[in-house]
């Protein structure tokens, strides 16, 4: 016969296996799905240029040197960081101009609205032309991808603030920009790092859009330039460092928001 | 020669334009006075303008006719003289408590003195919060909450403190606690109070006068003296006469009026 404490230490061991199963589960998953695809390429036989096996996509991916492999990181990452700090730049003070003016939000909004209708995919091949080679088209294209979504939320932000925070903020008459600095945008904060993650993704997608229509470097510049030779594994290769890119940007807007703001964020994610 | 009061109206009517464009008659003809450090609570049913009068005195809204005047002066904008203590705590959760307690400092003059937190740890601790000076507000309890609130209200050192129903979103118990307290608090610093409610045993238990207001468009249908001596305890509430004059206050604000 076991005795109570011998029940409950079993239980807890369980307990314990579960919650180690429970944890490691994300990435559990991925390593059989990644194993899967590498088990049905190779009894499919399906051929490289369809779809390449992870193994073949690491091997090519190393045959290429880490120097041309940090080039083109560096180009994509150098475009896609300007374009979005300028678009945070820009875009938060003018996002503060449209909450704080009827008259800008009446004569800006709606020529945000076209900019924001426009595909900027159409419009690319254009800008390209206009600005000429060089970088400058680049972190145009990902400055109009990204600005977008950080005005609307900034702004959507700034108006959200409750009355009463504002009447507080009145009655003290400290004046519009302080109104703006410690109440209004501290207020926006959530609003503005949704859109800040939001708008990681969409800097590297602005960079690749633009590097597949002009560039002579670059991870999308790489990725067209390997399929136009049917280096399918290699541009399979260029896609991992592509998602590894957009993740890393977003886990540190993630961390920055974490250790500056940790208040922004809801309670079971700080 | 005799002192001005330190809440006038005279004549008080206000008049908003409703989102159908029509008018909405919130106060009409509405003349009362509170004397310096007198507790006055208004007392009416919702959507009576307890609020509007509540933010004429605050300088936030301008009356349509009618005078507003703080110690015999016109209200024209917001006062130094004023604290306003919200329906909500309405704190800012980027500070901690006691950055909450020197904001009107921070917010009114870009900076925060020692002697400002110095004098906002003493606040802390007059409202009972004085180990909580460095706790996030999210980890204090919507009582404490609002106390922090009234701490805020007291660094300028007002004359006036204007209530919008600070405890209304308190649960019952809660809420005799913090009645209590802000009569503890008022005993220990005298200040001019204005406190809008619509809890009867509330508005009994705390003020010096009542002024019970009608339904929209907002007047004085009565003005209640409350007899009981300070310091009021939990045996007030027990006193044959405060069951009366809240039985009586039940009957005026659900009645209509006898004379318009």
């Amino acid at each position: 016969m076991t005795n109570l404490y011998d029940r409950t230490t079993a239980m807890s061991l369980r307990q314990q296996v579960l919650r180690l199963l429970d944890r490691f589960t994300p990435a559990l998953a991925f390593v059989v799905l990644i194993g899967l695809w590498e088990i049905s390429t190779r009894v499919f036989s399906i051929p490289s240029f369809l779809l390449p096996a992870p193994s073949r996509i690491i091997a090519d991916g190393f045959a290429v040197a880490a120097s041309t492999w940090a080039g083109h990181i560096w180009a994509t990452m150098r475009v896609a960081l300007i374009g979005y700090l300028l678009a945070i730049a820009i875009g938060i003070p003018l996002a503060v101009g449209l909450a704080k003016s009827r008259f800008l939000a009446r004569t800006l909004y709606p020529a945000l609205i076209i900019i924001q209708s426009t595909p900027i995919v159409a419009v690319a091949p254009i800008i390209v032309v206009t600005l000429g080679a060089g970088d400058l088209p680049r972190i145009v294209i990902t400055f109009l991808i990204t600005f977008f979504p950080i005005v609307v939320s900034t702004t959507t932000g700034l108006l959200a603030t409750p009355e009463e925070l504002i009447e507080l903020s009145r009655s003290l008459r400290a004046g519009t920009r302080r109104e703006v600095m410690q109440v209004r945008l501290p207020y926006a904060l959530p609003y503005i790092f949704s859109a800040l993650k939001i708008s990681t993704t969409l800097a590297v997608i602005g960079a690749v859009v633009a590097e597949f229509v002009a560039a002579d470097k670059g991870l999308g510049f790489f990725i067209s330039f390997s399929t136009s030779f049917f280096k399918i594994p290699q541009a399979f290769a260029g896609l991992v460092f592509l998602v590894i890119l957009s993740m890393l940007l977003f886990r540190t807007v993630g961390f920055l928001q974490k250790r500056f703001a940790p208040w922004s964020l809801p309670k079971n994610e700080r | 020669m005799n002192t001005p009061p330190a809440i006038a109206f005279d004549a008080v009517e206000q008049v908003f334009t409703g989102n159908d464009g029509a008018p909405i008659h919130a106060l009409s003809d509405l003349t009362f006075s509170v004397a310096r450090h007198e507790f006055v609570s208004v007392l009416g049913p919702s959507g009576c303008g307890k609020s509007t009068l509540l933010r004429l005195v605050a300088g936030l809204i301008a009356p349509t006719g009618g005078s507003v005047s703080i110690f015999g002066y016109p209200v024209k904008e917001p006062r130094d003289e004023i604290g306003i203590v919200f329906q909500k705590p309405t704190l800012l959760p980027w500070y901690s408590v006691i950055n909450n307690v020197t904001f009107p400092m921070r917010h009114k003059y870009g900076r925060v003195e020692s002697k400002d937190r110095a004098r906002a740890l003493e606040l802390l601790d007059l409202v009972g919060l004085a180990d909580f000076a460095d706790k996030r507000i999210d980890e204090l309890s919507g009582g404490m909450q609002q106390r922090v609130g009234i701490a805020r209200a007291l660094l300028l050192d007002p004359d006036i403190l204007l209530m919008d129903e600070p405890f209304s979103a308190l649960d019952a118990l809660t809420r005799d606690e913090m009645s209590f307290e802000l009569l503890r608090i008022w005993r220990d610093r005298p200040k001019t109070v204005l406190f809008i409610t619509h809890s009867i045993p509330e508005a009994l238990l705390l003020s010096d006068r009542i002024l019970v207001m009608s339904e929209r468009p907002g007047c004085i249908r009565e003005e209640i003296k409350v007899p009981f001596e300070r310091p009021r305890t939990l045996e007030t509430l027990g006193d044959p006469e405060f069951t009366r004059l809240a039985n009586h206050i039940r009957n005026r604000l659900f009645s209509k009026p006898v004379a318009a």
